[in-house]
């Protein structure tokens, strides 16, 4: 069966044009891709755009892929992240991270109040995420969206796990003083029992 | 009393709040859904349906097949037509030496 083959058997397949395995490996990469994508850009139409370059692109490609240690997954990323970087110098303009109509938040169900604190909360978040270098959003949105470890974060971003480790300690640092700094007396402190 | 040195409590403070921003990262960072739609049009665009896939390829051995078949047949006239050609040159040369020879017993 192809559904149980791992990304290695599946990618051997793909490149002798088997579509099956193609089919396999969009199924298990494009929600992930496009969120990635859609943290990154902001808006859902873009969103879908840049997710159908990205397989576009791969699949035009597949049968050149060359197995150099890098797994399937972290040369989609890059390609994702090569189209983003693209996007974005075209466009021209930094926009914030996520948060448009589209958007599918968690906790539908809430009262209309909690709502607007957890908004307040949210755009409080956005901005401070936003204000951060490239690719510390990068890795944040591997981390908390796609849920990768560290060392799939290294391989997609070039970099060590350990490196990684890094990087992501001195971006929580730089996002606890970023936040201290911009008001001390923010709710947002307050409610989530912040250190004086 | 029980001394702490200062350093200490700075160290449990700095990661309690890094608790805290991860947390928050956390429950803010969700993963979004997309449209079921935009999936299911982008993979019938990249890689067609799995039946129309299946059909498509019968249609492919058929068509291979029948060139196949037109290649073997042609190849098989060409020799053939080859053939008749050379056999056609060696009666004629056998002819001609036969005039050749017939012709001064003529004279």
């Amino acid at each position: 069966m192809v559904l149980n083959l791992s990304d290695e058997d599946a990618l051997a397949r793909a490149a002798k044009g088997d579509s099956e395995a193609i089919g396999l490996l969009y199924d298990r990469y494009v929600e992930r891709i496009y969120n990635y994508i859609y943290y990154r850009t902001s808006n859902q139409h873009d969103a879908e755009d840049l997710t159908s370059r990205v397989f576009t692109r791969a699949i035009r490609h597949i049968s050149h892929y060359e197995d150099r240690g890098l797994p399937f997954s972290a040369w989609l990323y890059r390609i994702a992240h090569n189209l983003v970087a693209n996007w974005h110098r075209d466009n021209s303009r930094r926009q914030v991270v996520g948060l448009d109509e589209s958007f599918n938040l968690p906790g539908g169900h809430e009262q209309p109040e909690a709502r607007v604190v957890r908004s307040e909360e949210e755009n409080f978040l956005l901005g401070l995420v936003s204000s951060l270098p490239e690719d510390r959003q990068q890795l944040l949105i591997l981390k908390f969206v796609d849920h990768l470890s560290n060392a799939e974060i290294g391989e997609i971003m070039g970099r060590t796990e350990g490196a990684i480790k890094s990087l992501y300690h001195r971006t929580l640092i730089s996002l606890r003083d970023e936040v201290k700094n911009q008001d001390p007396n923010h709710p947002f402190l307050k409610e989530n029992g912040w250190s004086e | 009393m029980k001394f702490e040195w200062p350093w200490k409590n700075r160290k449990i403070t700095l990661e309690r709040d890094l608790q805290v921003v991860e947390k928050r990262l956390e429950s803010f960072f969700q993963p979004v859904a997309p449209r079921p739609e935009f999936i299911k049009n982008l993979r019938s665009d990249l890689i067609g349906e799995p039946k129309e896939k299946s059909k498509a390829l019968l249609k492919g051995g058929w068509q291979k097949g029948l060139l196949v078949a037109g290649g073997v047949v042609s190849f098989f006239a060409m020799v053939f037509g080859g053939i008749r050609i050379v056999i056609a040159i060696i009666a004629r040369m056998q002819m001609n030496k036969k005039k050749v020879i017939e012709e001064p017993t003529a004279a």
